[in-house]
């Protein structure tokens, strides 16, 4: 054995040496690396899973939003269309008004111009009663007089001018 | 590249050549099996291998705790404030502790936190003290130790000493400094502490204590019965204690593979300087680092595997072989 070169004390001193090797790798290296990797994985993992849910997320925002936005756009069209509907009718409903009033004033105007012709012929009934008594009158004051067929003349250039 | 790489080899070659011509080499050889005491603590020197009285502080262990100085040092440089997201060096030790430690997972999945750690211990120490025996001035520097004739005769399948030149014509180096007088046998102050029998045997016999240890707590005093089965017939029986014996085996068998290979590979890088220095170790170089980590990879697995097969029941391993 000695030629080989064991010698006991070496031995157990290597022995020791092992021991500590391992103690050493173990609490320094190993367990410090192994729990680094751990914690590692545990964190990549959390990170995929955070990143999973923020598109779930993401792609529930996203359908919220179109829904919303096809309301809006709907609803538009709708406040559109009514507002549109309505203008519609405002216009025909304007329209008629004017067309009402217009004709109101046509047939105020009619009655009006009626009236004032009523009231003319009226007053120009009143006027030739009176220039026909006048004249009548006159002929008849001047029956005797000679120059009756003037006075004809004149009453009825006077009617003329009345006229 | 290639032209350069030809170039390059020619021209050492030939003054590799030229200088082997003039006498540009030694002519010492010297290889011992054991670790040579460096000194003895509080006694002194018998031979180049022995310590007469006192403990003998052998060049592989001063290397032993260089290596755990290296470690040590390695350690603190990469895992003091360990960050979440590796930067530098301590990328380089997860990336290194991670890879064994997928690869002792791929052997058992079970135990793997349980065995992890002496086989990854094994591995990287074995690896760094294999390492260290090629490293330029370890084995080529230390003492000069009077060369006890007789001892070498005696033993001579464990120091093998080719110091004297056949007519006296002294080494080429005797006259430069601090190389050794006659007489005097250089005793290397650093050695690979895997080439010596008692660092591998001490590595050994932890790995089998602990095949036996998770034997026994994985499956009680039950684990006897791998070893003494007496109920299954005669040859049963033989088989168990053949097991047994192979148990006893496993001891030599890892201490001995570890310590040849790595012995054998530094006995022949020093032949080979020793025969033709320039450029004829360079292959062998490649080789042994080949070498330091198939060895260290070698004993890291089969314990492994070893711990893994203790705890495996002897149930299980019966049904399937009876299912042959």
């Amino acid at each position: 054995m000695e030629k080989l070169g064991i010698n006991w004390g070496l031995l157990i001193a290597q022995l020791i040496n092992v021991i500590f090797v391992v103690w050493l790798l173990t609490t320094f290296l190993y367990r410090p690396i192994l729990n680094m990797l751990n914690q590692r994985t545990s964190r990549i993992q959390e990170g995929l899973q955070d990143a999973e849910k923020v598109k779930e997320q993401l792609a529930n925002a996203k359908r919220d939003y179109d829904a919303e936005l096809a309301k809006a756009r709907q609803e538009a069209a709708a406040i559109l269309a009514q507002a549109q509907e309505r203008a519609r009718a405002q216009a025909a409903e304007i329209i008629a008004q004017a067309h009402r009033d217009a004709e109101k004033i046509r047939s105020d105007a009619l009655a009006q111009a009626e009236q004032e012709r009523l009231r003319m012929l009226d007053e120009l009934k009143d006027r030739m009663v009176e220039l026909v008594v006048l004249t009548a009158e006159r002929v008849l004051g001047e029956e005797l007089k000679a120059n009756h067929d003037r006075l004809i003349e004149e009453s009825l250039a006077e009617l003329g001018k009345y006229n | 590249m290639r032209n350069r790489i030809l170039t390059v080899t020619g021209i050492l070659l030939v003054l590799g050549i030229v200088l082997y011509i003039i006498g540009v080499r030694s002519t010492k050889l010297h290889i011992s099996v054991a670790a040579e005491p460096v000194f003895c603590l509080g006694g002194v020197r018998a031979t180049l291998e022995t310590c007469a009285s006192g403990f003998p502080i052998t060049n592989s262990l001063i290397t032993t705790v260089i290596v755990l100085i290296i470690f040590f040092i390695v350690i603190l440089a990469g895992t003091r404030n360990m960050q979440l997201i590796p930067r530098g060096f301590q990328n380089t030790l997860e990336v290194l502790v991670e890879a064994f430690y997928n690869f002792a997972q791929g052997v058992d999945r079970k135990n793997v936190a349980k065995f992890f750690p002496f086989c990854a211990s094994a591995f990287f120490f074995m690896l760094v003290s294999n390492i260290t025996g090629l490293i330029p001035g370890v084995g080529s520097i230390g003492l000069c130790v009077p060369t006890a004739k007789e001892a070498a005769i005696v033993a001579p399948i464990a120091d093998v000493t080719m110091a004297e030149e056949p007519d006296g014509t002294a080494d080429f180096f005797a006259s430069w400094p601090l190389a050794c007088e006659k007489g005097t046998t250089l005793v290397p102050i650093l050695r690979a502490p895997t080439a010596d029998l008692n660092m591998t045997l001490a590595w050994a016999l932890a790995s089998v204590a602990l095949i036996q240890f998770f034997g026994f707590q994985a499956l009680g005093v039950g684990y006897l019965t791998k070893f003494f089965n007496f109920r299954e017939g005669f040859m049963m029986a033989l088989v168990g204690i053949l097991e047994l014996i192979s148990e006893f085996v496993r001891i030599i068998a890892f201490a001995f593979r570890l310590f040849g290979n790595i012995f054998a590979g530094e006995v022949i890088l020093v032949v080979m300087a020793f025969l033709f220095p320039y450029l004829l170790p360079a292959p062998f170089y490649a080789f042994e680092l080949f070498v330091a980590f198939i060895q260290a990879l070698i004993f890291a697995v089969l314990s492994l595997v070893f711990m893994s097969l203790a705890t495996e029941a002897h149930g299980g391993h019966h049904g399937e072989t009876s299912a042959h």
